[in-house]
């Protein structure tokens, strides 16, 4: 049991407010569980808007360092996960940014060189069908996405890419619960026109 | 590559409200809902939807790589770097502190006699040529053009003047005058 054990709780959402509670109060052991809880699911929304496991693991750490650093201006600590998540959306805006000034020098092309398109290949064992695939995917979500408005994008990523709810997504997005909702049903209406689309999915899964 | 044969719903509900069901659930409508506990073929659509999401969740999860470090976190809390943020009283004391260095600077750099802030008379174009002249006009204060016009050159003038004079008395003693010499 770890030392940062917290009281028995009910739900997940309620072990998270308490380790939050406690990584407020600077316990470094409380929010290592925090971290191991949640490093996944940044990643993946990281990764989904980087698309380089250098940068997105890059990033990760950034955001729980900064989240870290910045326990104690957590007012809610029921509000953990949004407030995680909108440390990540900064981060990954900023990044995107800096990088787009970047290339407008080219200076990102030693960046490009290091971290050569094998950076996002598969792990050893997996087949070349796996890659084709993995490829496939990530094209036709790219494709998807393109026809997407921009919050309409956010709000179907972070649904369906990190599984947070709608309230948290308010949260995330700074936005009111309908708002979002009528951005995602929007998306998913596009989802649900996408008959070719979903039956990749459905085949792949 | 389509294959699969896909569901139709009845169309006692709109598709925009059954969609609104498969992407969020919790969040249907009664009457919705109700409809869909009693219609098998709106309720094998909205699944229908709902099964090609999980699975777009799936492949997503399935597709991105493993984080392959795990996140470090110092044993100690750092201190909190607060970052720069202007604000808007700093904002403007920078601004007033700005004017009053032009307003100084304005005023110190103004040049002498001149009123700062208005244009100190017209700007010089050309500086004319008179330094070879000034003799001339110790001697006679007219300028050479007008002596010209007279027929007479610098020189001239110069030599009329030396004769009104007289004799240099240095290099040429006075005559003896006689006693009986008319002087009138």
């Amino acid at each position: 049991m770890p030392e940062a054990a917290v009281e028995k709780t009910d739900t997940p959402e309620d072990r998270v407010a308490a380790l939050a509670r406690r990584a407020g109060e600077k316990n470094p052991r409380a929010f290592e569980e925090l971290c191991g809880m949640f490093s996944a699911r940044v990643f993946r929304m990281v990764y989904f808007r980087v698309r380089s496991k250098m940068d997105a693991e890059d990033l990760t750490q950034e955001i729980f360092m900064a989240a870290f650093r910045s326990m104690d201006r957590l007012k809610d600590p029921e509000k953990f996960a949004p407030w995680l998540f909108s440390i990540a959306k900064n981060k990954v805006a900023d990044h995107l940014r800096k990088k787009k000034i970047t290339s407008l020098f080219f200076l990102n092309r030693a960046r490009e060189d290091e971290a050569p398109e094998e950076d996002n290949a598969p792990a050893e064992g997996q087949d070349a069908l796996e890659e084709v695939l993995r490829r496939e995917f990530w094209e036709k979500v790219d494709g998807f996405t393109a026809g997407l408005s921009r919050m309409e994008k956010e709000v179907f990523s972070l649904r369906f890419f990190s599984g947070l709810g709608l309230k948290e997504i308010a949260q995330v997005t700074k936005k009111d619960e309908s708002t979002v909702k009528t951005h995602l049903y929007r998306a998913v209406a596009k989802f649900r026109d996408r008959e070719d689309l979903r039956a990749f999915f459905k085949e792949n899964a | 590559m389509n294959s699969r044969k896909e569901k139709e719903p009845c169309g006692a509900v709109s598709l925009d409200l059954l969609t609104e069901a498969a992407a969020h659930p919790e969040g249907t409508l009664e009457p919705v809902r109700e409809h869909l506990e009693s219609c098998p073929a709106c309720r094998a659509w909205v699944d229908q939807i709902a099964g090609d999401l999980a699975s777009l969740t799936t492949m997503a999860a399935r597709f991105t790589p493993a984080l392959s470090r795990s996140v470090r976190i110092p044993d100690k809390s750092p201190a909190r770097v607060i970052p720069f943020r202007p604000r808007p009283v700093l904002a403007l004391a920078l601004a007033a502190a700005l004017v009053l260095t032009l307003a100084v600077h304005w005023f110190t750099a103004a040049p002498p006699g001149a009123t700062p802030g208005l244009p100190s008379g017209p700007e010089t174009v050309a500086v004319a040529e008179t330094s070879g002249e000034e003799t001339i006009y110790a001697d006679n204060i007219l300028p050479p053009v007008y002596l010209e016009i007279a027929g007479e050159d610098a020189q001239d003038a110069e030599e009329d003047f030396s004769e009104y004079q007289g004799a240099d008395a240095d290099s040429e003693p006075w005559p003896d005058l006689d006693p009986g010499t008319d002087m009138s």
